[in-house]
């Protein structure tokens, strides 16, 4: 609903809820007025019968006093009380006294009057009346001659019945009591006369209540009235027939009772209240609410709906516009002539705007950037395409149209195991980023290497809503691995598998038999010696041919060529059967004349064999060559029988050797110059550890690593070597390298230990390059990440060890930061007659310089080597040409060789 | 109820302090009350009556006189009596209304020791000191004859009679009638008037309207009669016709001497005659227990020279 309608809608509510509130309180107050109106004029009313009843009282005690204060009274009460004698009852005397009573009375009340006066003698015997109503008697008590009773009227009618009469109680004396008679409430006062103390008679006077008198009141009252007695008896049905008819002809009249006279005979007065003006009014009231409510509502409205849309919906229509604008990518300021708070927003509103255009072409440069320089994709939370740059198109061979709305796996190639996108799956999910080296298939059929981030977007609420994969093409890189690894892997000589791809071959090998044969040609040196290098190297590619041609016979055979005059070879075959067919080989080479170079050669060989674990298969086969040698043995097969007992005296000698070194400080760091290969200057140096032994000989590391390692001894060569190295150079001027494995990066106590040294050697950090040991691969890429990193605060350098051989990756190199890369030496070694090597060194070289990474070349032994490697355009060098490790450097840096 | 004392006027202060005085002076002399329980003050005789005995005891201070008004009723009057017994009074004067009541409420008083003087009317037995009355029975013997005489033994003659019951009615109807009855040609028309002038007045307008013819007038006071003349004069009636009233009061000697009343017979309160018993009581001298009093006859001869009671 649109704001207007909602703001029209609340006002609507709040007036209608106001109006009626208002209504509900007017017409509230309307009845509480009726009511307290009522209330008076009931009040009135009831003041009034009361002042009524009052009077009536009053009247009749005043009567009662006014009568027992007559002296007529008095002497006639006197007489006929004590000198009246019904035997002899003198008419005369006492029917003259009792008329000229009767006379007397006449003046107290006239004949409409509803008072009655009784007169009884002393013996409480009524002998007068005076009463107009409710029937007319008036007369007196008399004797015939006979003595019997008699009541004579004031008409001379003369009544054997004395009329009825209320007895004199002595309770009802001197107090106003009440009784009922027939359809009347009766005020009766009755009083004694006393003469002298003696009493002479009562005087009685009662006051008739009775429609008369509702008549009376009914003028002075504002409500009609019935009236009640205890019984619910009603005093003048008549008034009440009426009463009645008009409370049920119409509902406006409602009752009300009081209450009177409430000693021992209630009266109650129930009022008739017309309550016809009250709903009128009520109506009236309504009705005027209603008008006035519209009214209202009118003005109001037309004012809120121009309040509305002049100070609401004008400036949310401008900032309409102005979102408008910014959706057009019109980053134009808003003007606001107001000074109120939209004028704020709208400032608010301008600055946001400001920052959103500045982010916006922030982000602009970043995609721009990141398309430009990288293949960029977007999908769906299922992996639908929903996006891909140019980049994407061209290197896939797919044109944008057919790429949007397909999933990612239209890129998929077949050889990507599943398990890597179940990891890639698992990480989204996760929210996490992704990052992988794939492989992927062009439309054509084709391929491409990948190094592939993948990362979630997520909205505000933290969910994902899309993923955005950011790659770069590595297909050159990998080639350039892939064929750096084959001419790794390859001997250069023969062309078979060199030891890099034997050990590669026997850690990757997941059969079940595996086993090995070591040919090692008997007196090769003194062939070479003999007819040269070159003709001994075409005798060991032809003896290699040899072994080759027979081993296509057999299945499951592979060739290697190590070093020199050692062949292996690899076997997926049980024991018996390779042990058959060394045997059937020996046999035949044994018998074979090898022509090379127009000569006749007939080669002696030893055979050792061992089908031990993958571990220790290539150790146990050198140690049964040593054997076999030592037993002079064609054919030899490990067993552990043979060689266990040596073995372990071997380890626990080395064990024990190291722990004593280490005791008695004989762990020594030896320094290797490494100099800028321009000018041979010498720059830093690396520092090697070094075993001295006892007699001072000194041991590399070679010999006792894999021991130390395994006897948990490594951790604290490696300390050694860091608090001695950081000792030594702490007052020198010179660079220094260390070596790192993996290993020992990941153990948290070498790392303190490297953090308390730079911070306690402070400024040594800019001098120090740490060089990281491929000895394998990266498995917690974050952590390492971490250190380099923290190192890098220090101003510390990273280089790979060894790079080109094992598990070096160009990735790595990136990811880890590296500052330079140290060319394994066997690539070195002859790179200079070696186009193999050297093609090997030169991609090293071109991707170094690409990511400006400098390089170091090690085993650089000769003037030949050292050229070559200037001419590869290599930073700097190490080696016996520029210098060997020494336990101690030359202070003079410039008075080395060049 | 009305009072009267001898000692008139003064503060409160004064008149105690009188009596005191007077107390002292007589020197231990007895103080005596006297109550007079009066018929009616209405009547012009009546307060003659009252007057005379208060002349008659001025001298006397040593008696107190009270007396009371019963408006002519009989019970008013006994209540009167009954008072002065129930204070203590040391006599009682009384004309009794009733003379059967009265009787019984006087024997009460006689009973407690107090002496009772009946003066112009009595009452039926004794219960009495002393009893004064000029004789009602002769003096209307005496008015009838003089009638009788005036209207040559015929005539029709209208007679206003005084209180009912009471002696004085009662005696001055006996002996007039005693002597009209001995002439068959005398006719005697009653009518009552209860002494009074204004009941005389009604009584007389009552004969004029039924046609009552009558060719004289006996009345049994003079004061009824004045109230016949005026409606007489009102209705132009002739005042030649022979009247006799009887009492003698000022009006009657006016009336006589104007020639607009034939006679009237002196009738003595009595009252002085009352105070002297009182006083011989006091001083320890028997009245005669009963005393009648002379009368004369007066008519336009002797009028000039005869004072009227009143």
């Amino acid at each position: 609903m649109k704001i207007k309608y909602k703001l029209l809608a609340l006002f609507a509510i709040i007036t209608g809820f106001t109006m009626t509130l208002a209504g509900l309180i007017y017409i509230n107050d309307l009845k509480s007025l009726f009511e307290k109106q009522v209330k008076m004029n009931l009040t009135h009313d009831k003041e009034k019968i009361q002042e009524y009843l009052k009077s009536i009282k009053q009247n009749t005690q005043s009567l009662a006093s006014t009568i027992t204060k007559s002296e007529d009274v008095l002497s006639s009460l006197n007489l006929i009380s004590k000198y009246e004698d019904p035997k002899n009852y003198s008419k005369e005397t006492f029917d003259a006294e009792k008329y000229g009573l009767l006379l007397l009375t006449k003046q107290w009340l006239d004949t409409h009057s509803n008072l009655s006066i009784s007169l009884y003698d002393n013996e409480k015997n009524l002998f007068l009346i005076r009463r107009n109503s409710p029937e007319n008697r008036i007369g007196y008590l008399s004797y015939t001659q006979e003595g019997k009773r008699q009541f004579i009227l004031q008409n001379g009618t003369t009544l054997k019945e004395i009329p009825p009469a209320k007895g004199i109680s002595s309770e009802s004396l001197e107090t106003l009591s009440t009784f009922l008679l027939s359809n009347s409430y009766v005020f009766s006062f009755t009083k004694p006369v006393y003469f002298e103390k003696e009493l002479l008679g009562f005087v009685r006077v009662c006051y008739n209540f009775n429609e008369k008198d509702v008549e009376e009141l009914s003028r002075l009252l504002i409500y009609p009235k019935v009236f009640e007695t205890a019984d619910n008896k009603l005093l003048f049905p008549q008034n009440m027939k009426r009463f009645t008819q008009t409370l049920m002809e119409n509902p406006d009249y409602t009752t009300k009772k009081n209450t009177y006279e409430e000693k021992n005979n209630p009266l109650y007065a129930i009022s008739l209240i017309d309550e016809r003006d009250l709903n009128k009014s009520i109506e009236q009231a309504i009705l005027k609410v209603i008008l006035i409510g519209l009214g209202i509502s009118t003005v109001i409205f037309i004012i809120v709906y121009w309040s509305i849309n002049s100070i609401i919906l004008g400036p949310i229509g401008e900032l309409r516009l102005g979102i408008k604008k910014i959706k057009r990518g019109d980053f134009t300021p808003m003007t606001s002539k107001k000074n109120d708070e939209f004028s704020k927003i709208t400032k608010e509103f301008n600055a946001l705007s400001l920052q959103l255009s500045k982010n916006l072409s922030f982000l602009e440069n970043y995609k721009y950037v990141l398309d430009a320089g990288n293949i960029v994709s977007k999908s769906d939370l299922n992996g639908n395409i929903t996006y891909v740059n140019d980049n994407f198109c061209s290197i896939s061979g797919y044109k944008r149209e057919e790429l949007l709305g397909k999933p990612h796996s239209i890129s998929r190639h077949p050889s990507v195991p599943k398990e890597v996108f179940a990891n890639m799956w698992e990480h989204l999910h996760q929210k996490k980023t992704w990052f992988g080296t794939i492989k992927n298939k062009k439309k054509d059929g084709g391929f491409y290497w990948i190094n592939m981030l993948v990362h979630p977007i997520l909205d505000d609420k933290g969910n994902s809503i899309e993923y955005i994969a950011v790659r770069h093409d590595i297909t050159e890189l990998i080639e350039q691995r892939e064929q750096l690894k084959s001419i790794a892997i390859t001997d250069a000589l023969t062309g078979y598998g060199n030891r890099y791809k034997l050990l590669k071959d026997i850690n990757e090998s997941s059969k079940e038999f595996m086993g090995i044969a070591l040919l090692n040609i008997d007196q090769f040196t003194q062939l070479n010696d003999f007819y040269g290098h070159q003709f001994g190297d075409e005798v060991l590619r032809t003896f290699g041919r040899t072994i080759d041609e027979y081993l296509k016979m057999e299945d499951n055979y592979s060739l290697y060529h190590l070093q020199g005059d050692e062949f292996v070879i690899l076997g997926n075959a049980k024991k018996e059967h390779f042990l058959q067919m060394a045997q059937r080989l020996s046999e035949k080479l044994k018998n074979d004349i090898l022509h090379v170079k127009g000569e006749a050669v007939t080669l002696n060989f030893t055979i050792a064999l061992s089908f031990e674990s993958k571990e220790a298969l290539l150790t146990t086969v050198d140690m049964a060559l040593k054997i076999a040698r030592r037993n002079e043995q064609d054919i030899f097969v490990y067993s552990k029988e043979s060689s266990l007992e040596k073995e372990y005296a071997n380890n626990f000698n080395w064990t024990q050797k190291i722990k004593d070194a280490i005791n008695e400080d004989r762990i020594l760091p030896f320094f290797q110059p490494i100099s800028i290969t321009e000018n041979k200057e010498v720059v830093k140096y690396e520092c090697l550890m070094r075993l001295k032994e006892k007699d001072g000989k000194i041991i590399t590391p070679f010999f006792f690593l894999d021991i130390a390692k395994k006897s948990r001894q490594y951790l604290a060569l490696t300390t050694i070597m860091l608090e001695k190295s950081f000792s030594y150079f702490a007052d020198k001027t010179y660079g220094f390298t260390l070596n790192l494995t993996i290993a020992d990066i990941l153990n948290e106590t070498i790392q303190r230990r490297i953090f308390s040294l730079l911070k306690f050697y402070k400024g040594i950090g800019k001098r120090i390059t740490f060089e990281i040991v491929e000895s394998e691969s990266i498995r917690d890429f974050e952590h390492m990440r971490q250190f380099i990193h923290d190192i890098k605060e220090y101003e510390c350098k990273i280089a790979i060890d060894d790079f080109g051989t094992g598990y070096s990756n160009f990735s790595y190199l990136i990811e880890l930061s590296v500052d330079f890369i140290k060319i394994d030496g066997s690539l070195i070694r002859n790179v200079h007659d070696d186009p193999n090597h050297q093609a090997v060194v030169e991609t090293i070289v071109m991707f170094a310089k690409k990511n400006s990474i400098e390089t170091i070349a090690e085993f650089v032994h000769s003037e030949d080597v050292y050229e070559k490697v200037k001419s590869l355009g290599i930073d700097y060098i190490q080696g016996y040409y520029i210098g060997a490790p020494e336990v101690s450097i030359n202070e003079s840096p410039h008075s080395s060789a060049g | 109820m009305i009072q009267y004392s001898i000692i008139q006027g003064g503060s409160v202060f004064l008149r105690t302090f009188f009596s005191f005085f007077l107390f002292f002076s007589v020197g231990f002399a007895k103080t005596y009350t006297v109550g007079f329980a009066q018929d009616t003050l209405k009547n012009d005789w009546r307060v003659a009556q009252v007057n005379e005995l208060k002349k008659a005891f001025n001298p006397h201070e040593n008696i107190n006189l009270i007396v009371k008004n019963a408006d002519s009723k009989v019970s008013k009057q006994i209540l009167h009596i009954e008072q002065f017994i129930k204070d203590k009074v040391d006599f009682i004067i009384t004309s009794p209304i009733d003379q059967h009541i009265t009787a019984t409420v006087l024997e009460k008083a006689m009973q407690k020791d107090i002496h009772v003087i009946l003066i112009s009317r009595r009452v039926q037995g004794d219960a009495f000191s002393a009893f004064i009355a000029p004789d009602n029975k002769l003096i209307a013997k005496e008015a009838g004859k003089f009638l009788v005489y005036k209207l040559d033994t015929k005539g029709v003659i209208l007679m206003l009679q005084g209180i009912k019951k009471a002696s004085t009615t009662t005696l001055r109807n006996e002996g007039f009638m005693e002597v009209a009855n001995k002439y068959p040609k005398i006719k005697v028309i009653k009518r009552r008037a209860n002494f009074l002038r204004n009941d005389a007045i009604k009584a007389m307008e009552e004969v004029y309207e039924q046609g009552v013819h009558f060719d004289a007038i006996y009345s049994h006071s003079d004061s009824m009669l004045v109230g016949a003349r005026r409606v007489m004069k009102r209705l132009g009636k002739p005042l030649d016709i022979p009247m006799v009233g009887i009492d003698y009061i000022q009006e009657a000697r006016e009336a006589i001497l104007q020639g607009e009343q034939t006679a009237s017979f002196i009738y003595q309160t009595s009252a002085k005659e009352g105070a002297k018993a009182v006083v011989d009581i006091i001083n320890g001298k028997l009245p005669e227990k009963e005393q009648i009093l002379d009368t004369v006859m007066v008519t336009k001869k002797n009028a000039q020279t005869l004072k009227p009671i009143f």
